[in-house]
């Protein structure tokens, strides 16, 4: 499969800024991944989570609602033997 | 100190719910969705109607509309939902507005799922790249045929530099696929949010390797007639798919389905095509306005549905459904009866 380059798909009058994007997202990254090797070398990194509300949606790579619904009540149910067990 | 609840000065008290927990009423019961936790309450229809009906009264006021017959349940019912954490009471409910329902979202398609199988021939890349085009959040990819790790990581490194921000994988178990393998691809590409392999041989992740985001199923998915399941598992409480399903269809708003054929349609089991992948491009059909019509098929239009009380947090099924003659009828992998209250 080849593979298309994204910025090919930009204007190149829009590049400029979609690379000052870019970058402001990589130096954040940065940040996080060094507070991440800060917090693994304190022996504990977690998912961000509020405790109180228990909520998740803090999490940016998922979607708020599940794409397909490919698996039957049978599946689930093996998939939670294999969890407890 | 305890509340004295017959004490003329608590009766002057409202009882408000918070904004993130709205009740949903159904044929036979009703929920309290909690769009902050994620989670619902079932509650008994006349807790429905205190809720609602009697919204604005104060407690005394609420328990002088039911002739003070049920004074002690009402204020149990109450008790029940401030223990829950789902209310609370207060002398200025109108300092606490409601939720607005209006659904917001900046992306012009939020989903894609995209089939393969042992006889697909459509781009992949091509597709990825259409796609992020459209800044689309969220892709699966499900290959109903086995694929080798070198293929599963070529497919995925595809998805390198382009605005697509979360990516499921469902493919059919190959003996290269090891859990280690797996668990490494999947930590070294954060969009990766969970990788299912069916059809594996027993054991295979006995030593759970695999970690979290990798599914090992015995169960074959053979192809895309398995979706469609309607179950408490797939069920969502939170604001964005809660307010979403106020206007829209909670599985086919602003998804594209590319089938194993190519063929671009609303969802991959769906018959309808709108145009094959190779000559059509996704953001034309995206755009077509018979192809957004499905999007506008609302829980509360559909037979049975619209009488559940899960509908607003229950993710719907268009392509399977008990009369394919009415596009409005009933999921058919649903089991629920909500006039009973049983699956």
């Amino acid at each position: 499969m080849k593979k298309e380059k994204f910025l090919d798909t930009i204007p190149p009058r829009q590049r400029k800024l979609y690379s000052l994007n870019l970058l402001m997202a990589q130096l954040k990254e940065l940040k996080q991944q060094h507070a991440a090797e800060e917090s693994e070398q304190d022996g504990a990194l977690s998912p961000c989570r509020s405790v109180p509300y228990n909520t998740k949606l803090f999490f940016t790579y998922g979607l708020y609602k599940p794409i397909s619904t490919t698996l039957n009540e049978s599946i689930w149910k093996s998939i939670e033997e294999n969890r407890n067990s | 100190m305890e509340i004295n609840r017959r004490e003329p000065e608590f009766l002057k008290n409202y009882f408000v719910l918070f904004a993130c927990c709205i009740p949903v009423e159904g044929a036979n019961r009703s929920t309290i969705c909690d769009l902050q936790r994620d989670s619902f309450e079932l509650i008994p229809n006349v807790l429905y109607e205190i809720l609602t009906e009697h919204e604005g009264k104060s407690i005394g006021e609420l328990l002088e509309a039911y002739d003070h017959a049920y004074d002690k349940e009402i204020l149990e019912y109450l008790e029940f939902l401030t223990e829950k954490e789902y209310g609370f009471y207060s002398e200025e409910p109108q300092k606490f507005p409601k939720m607005d329902l209006t659904w917001y979202n900046p992306f012009p398609i939020t989903n894609a799922i995209v089939d393969f199988d042992e006889k697909s021939d459509h781009n992949l890349s091509d597709i990825i790249t259409q796609l992020s085009a459209m800044y689309c959040p969220a892709v699966e990819l499900r290959f109903f045929h086995a694929l080798p790790f070198s293929q599963l990581t070529a497919c995925l490194s595809l998805f390198e530099d382009t605005a697509i921000r979360g990516v499921q994988v469902m493919v059919r178990y190959h003996p290269d696929l090891a859990p280690e393998k797996l668990n490494q691809l999947a930590n070294e590409n954060p969009r990766v949010q969970k990788i299912l392999i069916h059809d594996a041989p027993d054991g295979v992740d006995d030593d759970g390797g695999a970690g979290d985001k990798i599914i090992f199923l015995h169960q074959e998915i053979t192809s895309e007639s398995c979706c469609g399941q309607v179950l408490p598992h797939y069920f969502t409480s939170n604001v964005a798919s809660f307010t979403e399903a106020q206007t829209f269809n909670s599985c086919l708003n602003r998804k594209i389905g590319i089938d194993k054929r190519g063929e671009i349609k609303n969802c991959p089991s769906m018959t309808k095509s709108y145009g094959q992948i190779k000559t059509t491009s996704v953001k034309a059909v995206s755009e077509d306005v018979n192809f957004q019509r499905a999007w506008h098929l609302r829980k509360d239009e559909i037979s049975v549905c619209k009488d559940c009380e899960f509908r607003y947090i229950c993710h719907d099924c268009r392509a399977y459904v008990t009369n394919p003659a009415d596009e409005l009828s009933k999921p058919a992998k649903c089991t629920y009866d909500p006039y009973e209250g049983v699956w």
